[in-house]
């Protein structure tokens, strides 16, 4: 990956302001469809990137290694006429010492073998079906290492390893005209985590099959919501819409311009953070070079920082000078060669709050575990109107049964400055969110009852 | 659903496993009649190939993807099909959607109201939810017209992107929910 990367920035030697990101990824998943073996797939992909820039236009051009070096400096040079428009850009230099990576390789995951995934996905169907014989399971199990290499023409290079381990299921149950999916997964550096165990992630998704097994209705009206680390995912998505540096600065975000108007409940914190035991998002630097830092996004109620890389932090300065200095790079993120940076978090991470049970005390409210439709529509706006997949009817404090054909609406920056409490215990979601239970006090609940 | 129907994105003589495409009823008079299949669902329900196993790449094996899906028109005039609607809603295009086989949400890009039996005032994306099953059954007119919809895409099982195309009459669906505040 040196030899590569060096020589995609010889190819742009003429220009002051360069980087090049090699990566290989091996990759093997199985996966179980219906309690049985479906598929077993093995990839392997080698390929790089390259941007420069060139008379304050960014060109990026990026392949697999089947093609040329010479052709794809050519193509980054030809395409940053098109490129957009960017001034200020400075790339890091190599810093007084290496950057090192926290533990994210791990030999023992990197060794398993095919028939070593299909054993776990074995482990899930016959755990799920020895409680419950009225579902079908789905199981994919997947093994990759990655490596890759980011070099500029600062002198940067800055190499990384990695093992992932990822382990999903959902259990899918059809009965008079009702289809419910119920899931749980977790994907992990070290195989032996204990989230990423058959057992634990069973239970999961065994608790929220059996929380579906009494229904009940509601009426169309306003009430307290409790929303899950997995609900509350719902309403964080318009939010990072608009935190993120390339809405705020092409000034189409909400907070590109109001922020200061934007209150959020006191112990509503949102972080970036890079440093959480274990997870997938913790590495030494960003996508820019840049070391990884815990980002406050909002704090005390108020907005505090933006997701900027080093290209959406020029872009912020270039359209709001006077607010030049409040853009902090640092959380650019590259997902692979096709494509350049781009801002994104780390582990996003919404501080917990002290209560144990959010129920306690809730009269008639819904509890939200999973919504559809996150991300229609037009999220940016904050507003929000969703489907309820799987949420449930509370009566004095208890759950008494799932409730359908329900969707919860309303704003989201209103929601988020109205939060009664926040749950001691956050949970993960997906790979790069940790979340615990928040309980918002009035939302609009639209039922067909 | 069709591949044949010249022009449209997801028109193609055979698909990815060599199958030629043809004209597939799925839903005729109300009843389920037809599936899609690429070769190892034909086979181990023992059905017909329909030409509908689709790969996005070489780095995908064919699985059973839709093409160009259609609803037939029917014989109602739009004019008639809003006339005894006191109070109603007119959903005009679609931005996304989102299904979990039974339950679906997408947002209209825009809408007027309806009220008693006229277009009244333009509301904003509307937001529709309910039940798959129950919706289609709730069906109670449709339009003589249709609309080709050349934008979107099929995606499932890690293979995002395949083009699709989508046609329909108006429709007149008797009760759905309708989100927002």
């Amino acid at each position: 990956m040196e030899t590569r990367c060096q020589a995609l920035l010889d190819g742009v030697r003429a220009y002051e302001t360069a980087d090049s990101y090699a990566v290989r990824i091996e990759r093997s998943t199985v996966s179980f469809e219906a309690n049985r073996l479906e598929s077993i797939r093995s990839t392997m992909t080698r390929g790089s990137g390259l941007r420069v820039l060139i008379d304050e236009r960014l060109g990026y051009a990026g392949g697999t290694d089947h093609v040329a070096a010479e052709s794809l400096s050519k193509d980054a040079i030809e395409l940053a006429r098109f490129g957009p428009r960017v001034t200020g850009l400075e790339l890091p230099g190599p810093g007084a010492t290496p950057p090192r990576d926290p533990p994210r390789f791990f030999e023992g995951t990197a060794e398993l073998s095919t028939d070593d995934l299909a054993e776990r996905c074995e482990e899930v169907v016959d755990r799920i079906l020895s409680v419950r014989d009225d579902v079908n399971v789905d199981v994919e199990a997947t093994r990759s290492t990655a490596s890759s290499l980011l070099a500029n023409s600062h002198g940067l290079r800055y190499a990384s390893e990695s093992s992932l381990y990822s382990l999903g299921l959902t259990i899918k149950r059809s009965h008079s005209g009702e289809i419910l999916y119920c899931s749980a997964g977790a994907s992990v550096r070290d195989h032996e985590s204990r989230r990423a165990q058959p057992e634990p992630l069973c239970e999961e998704a065994l608790a929220q099959l059996s929380r579906c097994d009494k229904s009940a209705e509601i009426e169309t009206g306003d009430y307290p919501v409790i929303f899950t680390g997995s609900g509350i995912y719902g309403l964080l998505v318009p939010l990072l819409m608009g935190l993120d540096g390339e809405a705020l600065s092409k000034g189409i975000s909400p907070l590109s311009q109001d922020r200061e108007s934007r209150h959020f409940s006191p112990g509503f914190r949102l972080r970036s953070d890079p440093t959480i035991e274990g997870a997938l998002a913790n590495r030494a630097l960003d996508g820019d070079g840049l070391a990884l830092e815990p980002l406050d996004l909002v704090a005390g109620g108020r907005v505090e920082n933006g997701l900027f890389d080093r290209v959406t932090a020029a872009k912020w300065r270039m359209r709001f000078p006077e607010q030049a200095d409040w853009a902090r790079s640092g959380s650019a993120r590259r997902t692979g060669f096709g494509g350049n940076a781009s801002p994104g978090h780390a582990t996003l991470v919404l501080d917990p709050g002290s209560e144990s049970d959010l129920l306690s005390g809730v009269e008639r409210g819904v509890l939200i575990e999973r919504l559809l439709g996150v991300q229609m529509g037009n999220p940016i706006s904050g507003e929000f109107s969703n489907n309820v997949y799987i949420g449930h009817l509370v009566e004095n404090g208890q759950v008494v049964g799932r409730v359908k054909d329900l969707m919860v609406a309303g704003s989201v920056y209103e929601a988020l400055d109205s939060i009664e409490a926040i749950g001691d215990t956050p949970e993960w979601v997906g790979d790069r969110l940790l979340l615990p239970p928040v309980r918002v006090g009035r939302l609009r609940v639209t039922s067909k009852s | 659903m069709c591949s044949a129907i010249p022009g449209l994105r997801a028109t193609h003589r055979y698909d990815d496993e060599g199958v030629p495409t043809r004209k597939n009823y799925l839903l005729r008079n109300g009843i389920l009649v037809g599936r899609m299949h690429n070769r190892e669902t034909a086979g181990a329900l023992g059905e017909e190939l329909t030409g509908n196993g689709r790969a996005i790449s070489y780095r995908h094996t064919p699985i059973v993807r839709m093409t160009n899906t259609f609803i037939e028109p029917g014989s109602v005039a739009f004019e008639d099909m809003i006339a005894d609607i006191p109070l109603g809603l007119y959903v005009c295009g679609h931005m996304g959607g989102s299904t979990t086989k039974e339950q679906f949400i997408f947002n209209g890009s825009y809408g007027y109201m309806i009220r008693h039996g006229k277009l009244a005032e333009m509301v904003r994306t509307p937001t529709l939810t309910g039940n798959v099953f129950q919706t289609l059954h709730d069906i109670d007119a449709i339009g003589n017209d249709q609309q080709w919809h050349e934008m979107g895409f099929c995606g499932k099982a890690g293979q995002r992107g395949h083009p699709t195309s989508k046609g329909c009459p108006h429709i007149r669906v008797r009760k759905l929910v309708v989100g927002g505040r």
